[in-house]
């Protein structure tokens, strides 16, 4: 289906992408994407998303907004302290853009629900904290051969990189094992997950469009304390138990 | 040769910088370098790199140059190379249910 006069007007800068255009905007309408945890990467991923005109997304999120959400997790309000964060976010997206269709989950992946999210979209961002969860996800995007964008932050450090299941090296093949030392509160400025949620966003766009070169095979890491970018080749691994059997094709073609 | 290594996140914090550079004398891989430099830096930066059995530690990237590195595979080592550790982080938001309960498990840890 062709855009309303709507989706013209209001998609018209990016519409004037080379290679983009109205097909693209067609491609990021119909595409849907589950995003897990809206706080201060996902947060501003969705929002990305939503602001693209991606027609459906789905966020996985429980517990309710804090205090201490509020330094970055910017689909958080103060007036919804104590309350469910989906639906902050569901709130603050829709105000953004009505035509969303957003499905709020307040619930956060796990072994009961993984299959049914990841089966439920076209692309997954991977943006939750704990690598428990980091690893079911992508098990079962590969699994699924569905394309997942991965983001990570750190003190005034980030990285990206995009996983197309059988081509690039998946989580497992980065990571076999989960981190012995994960240090699971740490210090992050809103600005730097910010940094690390744009890129991921750019990177889901890419790829359900088709526009670009995704950062498949390659990690994008900045350091913002030094103001440095760099990107770097990643291999798959031999043997890995996720992906060794995975094959290339499935999934959203980028 | 002199090689230059880098530290990321986690790590970068244990060791206190952000770089060094290191001079070797003969042929070295970089899966050496790390494990000499595990020894000479001592804790908390062992930890990190080394496990107890004194193997390395595969989920951190290993990075020589712009090329992720296989921990399995010897990469020898060249006048000049730049040699990055980057162990892995992740995204943020944890509710304080999860975070009480992984300093439970912390203190079984300890016990054992």
């Amino acid at each position: 289906m062709s855009l309303s006069d709507e989706e013209r007007r209001t998609y018209e800068w990016q519409i004037w992408v080379p290679d983009f255009g109205e097909p693209g905007q067609e491609k990021l309408r119909d595409a849907s994407v589950l995003v897990s945890r809206v706080g201060g990467l996902g947060g501003l991923v969705a929002y990305e998303l939503a602001a693209a005109g991606v027609g459906r997304l789905v966020l996985a999120h429980a517990g309710n907004v804090k205090h201490s959400d509020l330094n970055r997790q910017l689909l958080m309000t103060h007036d919804w302290l104590g309350k469910p964060r989906v639906e902050s976010a569901r709130r603050r997206l829709r105000e953004l853009n009505p035509r969303l269709e957003v499905d709020g989950v307040a619930e956060n992946v796990d072994e009961k629900n993984v299959a049914r999210l990841v089966g439920d979209v076209d692309l997954v961002v991977d943006c939750a904290p704990l690598f428990r969860e980091r690893f079911l996800l992508n098990r079962e995007a590969v699994r699924l051969g569905k394309p997942i964008v991965e983001c990570a932050m750190y003190e005034l450090e980030g990285q990206v990189t995009t996983v197309l299941p059988g081509r690039t090296p998946c989580l497992s093949c980065l990571y076999p094992e989960p981190p012995q030392r994960w240090k699971r509160e740490f210090p992050v400025f809103g600005a730097v997950s910010g940094v690390a949620a744009c890129i991921g966003a750019m990177e889901a766009i890419k790829v359900l469009s088709g526009i670009g070169e995704p950062l498949a095979g390659r990690l994008l890491m900045f350091d913002l304390r030094e103001g440095r970018f760099r990107t770097v080749r990643v291999g798959r691994r031999e043997g890995c138990v996720v992906c060794a059997g995975a094959e290339a094709g499935t999934g959203t073609d980028p | 040769m002199k090689v230059t290594v880098k530290y990321c996140a986690q790590i970068k914090q244990a060791i206190g910088i952000a770089s060094e550079v290191v001079e070797l004398e003969g042929d070295c891989s970089a899966q050496e370098l790390i494990t000499r430099l595990a020894q000479q830096h001592g804790e908390p930066v062992r930890s990190f790199l080394l496990d107890r059995e004194g193997r390395h530690r595969t989920n951190n990237l290993l990075i020589v140059g712009d090329e992720q590195v296989q921990w399995a595979t010897p990469r020898p080592l060249e006048d000049g190379d730049e040699v990055t550790v980057l162990p892995p982080i992740s995204g943020g938001s944890l509710r304080a249910w999860e975070r009480a309960r992984e300093r439970v498990r912390v203190r079984v840890r300890v016990r054992k």
